[in-house]
């Protein structure tokens, strides 16, 4: 089912555009959606999951209307928000039963399948009847998933989800993500770059509420061949040349600033082109919007 | 310092946590309600202290320490306890900080915040006594001292004690229940040792077996007067430094104990917090086949597993254990102390031990209540599940409605646990007719609807302000208001009153009375409310991240056709439901506010008090037609009346004050009405011919009272469906001008600009002019009576006299009674459907009517009229009527009352008792020989409207009901009975807000010419014997009973008395009945050696103290000459109460001490001063000595 988003607008209280006439398509697959911190993501991810309202444009997934029509979305989406915490003292086990009747499945033997079949799906049958909030960071995140993935939605969301993540975790947690995406729609928010490139096909990047790009990631590495340059250079002469060059990152190597450039000719001698990587992508467009 | 470190972080800790104020809160609020209302409790009742006298405070602040132990723990437990819980032990353990600042620092800083909920006992207190409902006369001036003083003696050393002794609990277990656990035993531990303790004789043990030094206050204050109470401030005394300083290193050397113990080291317990281990691989697994499943929405099944969840997560927390176990002891201990008046248990009716948990049970509740709606409205975002839940495909309003059904749910398991103990408090108090439908109606029904009402606005607030704490203080403010604006804006209407319906008391007689109907439309309309509110609140819902108010309501009224269509239609249900309300209780009834029932009141002096004194005649002769329909509440009266002109002149116009709650009208031939203002109550009639000396002339009163509709607080309560108790004052209008409708309250006056009022007409020797009316009224002297009485088919009427004629007509049945005697113009109409016990004494037909569940004390009623009539015959002179009748009536009023030949008997004081031990007073018997002896002392000898006519009538039936009991009880109960009595003459001193009277000048006193009364006529009696105190008493029969104007006086009986007492004596009638005299007697000190011969000579060392007291309560010792007993007394038989006299010597003392020398042949156990209370003594207690026996 495709989701299409149209001129999504919205604007806070305090005056912060969170979203600034966007429009997306999205199909099946995995979606990555890449945008610093307070770029309008979660805006923009919790009004898809019928948190929020925007002030003007429309959302919908296939014949459903998000906006005007939230109770069908939600019979059909699964959403593993950026921050969620649970009860103290209640098992993965109760509290997926729960969120399964509220889910809808109300037959007992039937949820009790669904549940079952979950927790081992998530490898976590083993610590089924121990407190949720005893778990590891990873283990969570696989609960969230777990509730996710709660009657067969169509659509899925997940929050920056690998955030406090150890590797190990979240490699698990991703071979579990990108299991779920071969069959439906699952939108990845987050500002880690690698995430989206090693596991979306298409991708779109949002800073300030405003759309920069939306394509596959290997298109838009495509597009930056040969106008990316890389120097090593001194903490003294940084600042010199963040005024004379397009600076799109510096990151220390070894002590020493290792800075990326954006340009379509080389800049001096001691540049040296780079084959660009989707975190190029990410930082040229951001520095363009400027 | 590392201390200091440790201390500020707990104390910083607690203090931005929510429950030192929510505890604080709940202190303040208990302690508020119980200072300016009698009906909540907090431990036990106030008596006639002051609501704000040291006293309370320090009583308050001892009980609180017994109820705050819990409050104590679960600050003292969190703190040792939170490392751990939150696994942050490793952390704080690898520090390099000492066991002493970490363990040490963390306790004194969690004992410092433990201070801050007992503020609430200060903060109520001095609240309490300036808001605007309590009674000014129940208030002392405030000062800081008692605080400051009570704070530092009880609550810090209690907080110190408990608080050292759970951290000890916790350092010993690691383990939060096991501190609850320990706290719970403590007090049970300190129950049953304090009930072990009580009897002991020696004080000391009390002293020091009490952690929390309660007992120490006891001792402390047990003699104490009124004023002490209310003045003096306990500082430091020797045995409270005692027990503080003991209990404080007792409580230190275990903590000691446990300090030591404790290691740093992790707990190796498992416990449910210990972090699972993360494991490696993630196996890969097939999808299942779960896939196929459909789900079945259905809101029920979502809502029904909600509401589970949200009732889990109350019932989980310890905040819900402690308040409902505070609420479980506090009703526990009012179910113990539930006993009637003179210490005698009432059986343990179902609607008193219902008013027992409204007053100390549902506070909790409330407390519950109010926690909890904001704990559940927040409770998917404090746990940040939120956005989980608001993704979910199911209805919002199951978020309102699951969590509306879990507060009402909680609700129903407190008032489910409050019946259980109840039911278990009367079973085991032996009462076994448990009314199971009160108990339903009350706590299942109606209290649910009132909390349905409050968690709808609680939950409201929540959704409104979208902010936890703004959201409580909303709710709380909104009580607090509601409370009082009405009030204050002079708006009484419970269409306004949020929740408000009007009060319903139960009677076993007549049900729940006359505003059922009233409650089923105010309810109704209430529940309307709340269910709107509940859609708007449903409909108002933060869910996702959409939190503007202002967007919410819009997007709820653009989104829902149902929202829409259940506004208009409960608003349009609301208004039809409100508008019949008005239509009833506005319209078709009034609503008379209390401002302007005191208006009529002031306009009735001010225009009619000019004709106070002018002439007019007397009532001879009065027939009464009275057509009573209960089912209906209606009430027809036809009365013809006889007067005659007993002046010296001719009389031109008669005036009548009309009664309040019928309508009456007066028809009088030849006469024409000049005035008939039936807002203030009265009317004039100018007679063509003036009806002159000795004429006599008749008038008709036509009056009525039907009831139509519903009024908003129906207090008619003399007409009702089963137990209608009325009497002519209320019926009929009443001749001349009534000073009895003047405004009596003496600010009320002032605010008004009336002059002072004065309490009584000043006694008057050789009276004539003043004494020519009894003090009953002024509209009749004697009068002949007859009445002809209709009720419905299944009652019996009753007024005074023979029933000369029963019969049935149109389905009603007629009475017929004639009063053989002459009567006061005061007497009775009752109606009910009775049980009727008959017996005869002599001529005489005694008879019991009564409602047919109260048999228990029916024949001990029988019995004491069957004595009273013997006794009172022969002692004063005939009974003279030919019946004599006992009849029931509900519990609207609590009185028994005396009219001729009849007594009406509220079935809540003495149809309930409970007689079974026999140790008690039999209060039943006392009462009925009370109203028996009226029949002698006010219906033949009564005296004028004067100071110390009550004398003859009260005070002369307080002695006829002792000698009565005396010679059936014996002097063991004449000395129980005593001893309350004078409790409440003391008391009753200490409240009175103008002037003590001697006995002599009563002025209609309770407490002086009840209690007092009986206290001086006993002695009397001891002093001067029974037979010479009865002659005295016979010659008022032979010479006042029922004779012509001018009505005796006190000075009658009491120039009698002196004549027919010897000289010797004449000092004592002074002090009793013309000055107000008191005593200090003690014994000091009783030593005993046995001799020789097998006997034993006792030596005991009397402090003698005699004081005469002014009318302002100012006390001035005077020198002694008086004739004082003094006795030993052997141990008493087990079971019993006193010892036998083994001697009792009557003395003449003449010093402040004096030693008598005893010899007695058994073994003695008590030697005692003044032991049957002859004389008033400020401290009876230390009147008793236990006896020292020497080698």
């Amino acid at each position: 089912m495709l989701l299409s988003i149209k001129n999504l607008t919205k604007t806070y209280s305090n005056g912060v555009k969170a979203l600034d006439d966007v429009s997306l398509e999205i199909g099946a697959g995995m979606f990555g959606l890449l945008g610093p911190n307070g770029a309008g993501k979660s805006t923009l991810m919790r009004t898809i999951a019928t948190l929020q309202n925007p002030d003007s444009g429309s959302v919908h997934l296939g014949d459903i209307d998000i906006i005007n029509n939230k109770t069908e979305l939600r019979k059909v989406l699964g959403y593993l928000p950026q921050e969620f915490g649970v009860y103290p003292k209640i098992s993965s086990l109760e509290l997926l039963d729960h969120l399964a009747i509220m889910k809808g499945y109300t037959n007992a033997g039937e949820r009790k399948d669904i549940v079952e079949n979950l927790l081992q799906h998530v490898n976590l049958w083993d610590h089924r009847k121990k407190a949720v909030s005893s778990y590891s960071g990873g283990m969570r995140q696989r609960f969230g998933i777990a509730q996710c993935l709660i009657g067969n939605p169509k659509l899925i969301i997940v929050d920056e989800p690998t955030a406090g993540l150890d590797p190990g975790e979240r490699n698990r947690f991703y071979n579990l993500l990108s299991e779920i995406g071969e069959q439906v729609t699952v939108i990845l928010s987050t500002h880690i770059v690698e995430d989206v490139h090693e596991l979306c096909s298409n991708m779109a990047i949002i800073n300030k509420g405003k759309l920069l790009f939306h394509g596959a990631p290997e298109d838009a590495i495509q597009q930056l061949k040969g106008q990316i340059w890389e120097k090593k250079t001194d903490k003294a002469t940084l600042s010199q040349l963040q005024q004379a060059q397009q600076v799109i990152s510096t990151k220390l190597v070894g002590g020493r600033p290792l800075v990326h450039v954006y340009s379509q000719t080389q800049p001096d001698t001691e540049f040296v082109a780079v084959e660009p990587g989707l975190e190029d992508v990410f930082f040229t467009k951001i520095m363009q919007q400027h | 310092m590392m201390f200091l470190n440790f201390l500020r972080f707990e104390v910083k800790y607690w203090l931005r946590r929510p429950m030192p104020y929510v505890f604080l809160a709940l202190i303040g609020f208990m302690i508020f309600g119980a200072t300016v209302s009698d009906s909540i409790r907090v431990g036990g009742s106030y008596g006639n202290v002051f609501k704000n006298a040291p006293y309370v405070i320090f009583n308050l602040s001892g009980t609180m320490s017994l109820l705050g132990l819990l409050i104590i723990t679960s600050f003292v437990s969190a703190t040792a306890l939170r490392n751990q819980q939150y696994q942050f032990s490793e952390l704080v353990f690898t520090k390099p900080i000492s066991k002493s600042s970490y363990l040490l620092g963390g306790l004194f800083g969690s004992l410092l915040v433990c201070i801050v909920p007992f503020l609430g006992i200060s903060l109520g207190v001095l609240l309490g006594s300036i808001s605007p409902w309590i009674d000014a006369a129940r208030v002392g001036e405030n000062t800081l001292w008692p605080h400051i003083a009570a704070l530092l003696q009880i609550t810090i050393p209690n907080i110190i004690i408990g608080g050292l002794i759970i951290y000890a609990i916790a350092l010993f277990t690691r383990n939060s229940m096991a501190t609850y656990i320990g706290s719970i035993a403590i007090l049970v531990l300190y129950i049953i040792s304090g009930n072990f303790t009580s009897d002991l004789d020696n004080e000391w043990i009390g002293i020091l077996s009490d952690p929390f030094g309660l007992e120490t206050l006891r001792v402390y204050t047990k003699y104490f007067t009124v004023a002490e109470r209310n003045s003096v401030v306990l500082w430091m005394g020797d045995k409270l430094i005692i027990n503080r300083l003991l209990w404080m290193s007792i409580a230190g050397a275990i903590f000691f104990v446990a300090y030591k113990h404790y290691s740093f080291q992790v707990s190796d317990k498992k416990t449910s917090n210990k972090k699972v281990k993360p494991e490696n691989e993630l196996a890969p697994v097939e999808r299942s086949n779960s896939a196929q499943y459909i789900p079945r929405y259905s809101a029920i099944a979502q809502l029904l597993n909600k509401t589970k969840g949200e009732i889990q997560s109350i019932i989980r927390t310890p905040a819900f254990i402690i308040l409902t176990l505070v609420g479980v002891l506090n009703l526990g201990s009012a179910l113990a102390t539930a006993t009637d008046f003179y210490g005698v248990a009432a059986f343990p009716v179902t609607y008193i031990v219902l008013d027992l948990i409204k007053g100390s049970f549902f506070l909790f509740s409330i407390a519950i209540l109010t926690f909890y709606s904001g704990a559940l409205v927040w409770k998917e975002r404090e746990a940040k599940m939120d956005e989980i839940y608001d993704a979910l495909p199911y209805p919002s309003w199951i978020n309102f409605t699951s969590k509306l059904l879990a507060l009402l749910l909680i609700m129903f398991i407190l008032n489910t646990i409050a019946m259980g103990e109840s039911v278990i408090g009367q079973a085991l108090m032996g009462y076994t007719n448990f009314e199971w439908k009160l108990y339903f109606v009350d706590l299942w029904g109606l209290s649910m609807l009132g909390y349905f009402n409050l968690a709808v606005i609680a939950i409201l607030m929540q959704v409104i302000t979208n902010n936890k704490y703004v959201g409580y203080f909303a709710f709380i403010a909104f009580l607090i208001v509601d409370g009082f604006i009405w009030g204050a804006l002079h708006v009484e209407t419970y269409l306004v009153n949020f929740s408000g319906s009007p009060e319903m008391t139960y009677s076993d007689m007549n049900g729940y009375g006359p505003n059922v109907l009233a409650n089923i439309w105010f309810r109704s309309y209430w529940l309307l409310i709340a269910l709107l509110i509940s859609v708007l609140t449903a409909a108002f819902w933060v869910r996702g991240k959409q939190i503007n108010l202002k967007y919410r309501i819009a997007s709820a009224w653009q989104d829902g056709k149902q929202f829409k269509a259940a506004v208009y239609g409960l608003g349009l249900t609301i208004f039809l439901v409100g508008a019949f309300i008005f239509y009833n209780t506005k319209v078709v009834n009034k609503i008379v506010s209390d401002k302007e029932g005191e208006q009529i009141q002031v306009n009735y002096e001010l225009n009619y008090k000019k004709y106070q004194n002018y002439p007019h005649p007397d009532i001879i002769k009065a027939d009464y037609n009275i057509d009573l329909y209960p089912a209906e509440r209606n009430l027809v009266v036809k009365a013809e009346f006889e007067i005659k002109n007993n002046t010296t002149s001719p009389i031109d116009s008669i005036m009548f004050s009309l009664p309040f709650n019928v309508e009456a009208d007066v028809f009088i031939g030849g006469s024409q009405l000049m005035l008939f203002d039936s807002t203030n109550h009265f009317a004039i009639y100018k007679l063509n011919r003036a009806l002159e000396p000795g004429e006599t002339l008749h008038y008709t009163v036509n009056s009525s009272h039907f009831t139509k509709g519903f009024k908003n607080d129906d207090d008619f309560t003399q007409v009702v469906r089963n137990g209608s108790f009325f009497n002519n004052t209320e019926i009929v209008p009443s001749i001349g001008y009534n000073s009895g409708y003047e405004l009596a309250d003496r600010n009320k006056r002032k605010d008004n600009n009336l002059p002072e009022r004065e309490r009584m007409a000043p006694l008057e020797e050789n009276c004539t002019d003043n004494c020519m009316y009894t003090y009953i009224g002024s509209d009749a002297k004697w009068l002949n009576l007859s009445c002809t009485f209709s009720t419905s088919e299944d009652q019996i009427a009753i007024a005074p006299g023979s029933l000369v004629k029963e019969w049935s007509e149109n389905g009603r049945r007629y009475f017929r009674y004639v009063l053989e005697q002459k009567a006061l113009n005061f007497y009775s109409f009752l109606s009910a459907q009775y049980e009727v016990k008959r017996e005869k004494w002599n001529d005489v037909d005694l008879e019991v009517y009564y409602f047919k569940n109260h048999a228990y004390n029916v024949d001990k009623m029988m019995a004491s009229m069957r004595s009273s009539l013997k006794y009172y015959s022969e002692s004063f002179g005939p009974y003279p009527h030919k019946q004599t009748r006992i009849i029931e009536f509900p519990r609207y009023a609590q009185f028994a009352q005396a009219f001729p030949g009849t007594m009406p008997y509220s079935e809540a004081i003495g149809f309930i008792s409970n007689l079974e031990d026999e140790e008690d007073i039999d209060m039943v018997y006392y009462v009925v020989a009370h109203e028996m002896a009226h029949q002698w002392w006010a219906h033949q000898v009564i005296g004028p409207d004067m100071q110390g006519s009550t004398l003859l009538s009260e005070t002369f039936a307080q002695y006829s009901a002792i000698m009565m009991m005396e010679h059936a009880y014996g002097r063991d109960q004449i000395h129980k009975f005593l001893k309350y009595e004078l409790d409440g003459y003391l008391r009753g001193r200490g409240r009175e807000l103008e002037k003590e009277m001697p006995l002599l000048k009563v002025e209609n006193q309770q407490y002086i010419h009840y209690k007092k009364g009986s206290l001086v006529m006993y002695s009397l009696k001891e002093y001067l014997g029974e037979e010479k105190v009865n002659s005295v008493l016979k010659f008022m029969v032979d010479s006042f009973g029922y004779k012509e104007p001018p009505f005796p006086t006190s000075l009658a009986f009491y120039n009698r008395l002196k004549a027919e007492t010897p000289d010797s004596l004449h000092y004592l009638l002074t002090d009793l009945f013309e000055e107000i005299t008191l005593y200090g007697n003690r014994c000091k000190e009783a030593k005993a050696v046995k001799l020789d011969n097998g006997s034993y000579e006792v030596t005991v060392n009397y402090e003698f103290e005699k004081l005469k007291a002014d009318s302002t309560g100012t006390e001035t010792p005077v020198a002694i000459n008086d004739w004082i007993d003094v006795a030993v007394y052997a141990a008493p038989e087990d079971g019993k109460k006193y010892g036998k006299v083994l001697d009792k010597k009557r003395i003449k003392v003449t010093q402040k001490e004096q030693a008598v020398v005893f010899v007695v042949s058994e073994k003695p156990e008590k030697a005692a001063v003044d032991p049957d209370y002859l004389l008033v003594d400020r401290m009876p207690k230390d009147n008793e000595k236990t006896i020292s026996f020497e080698e």
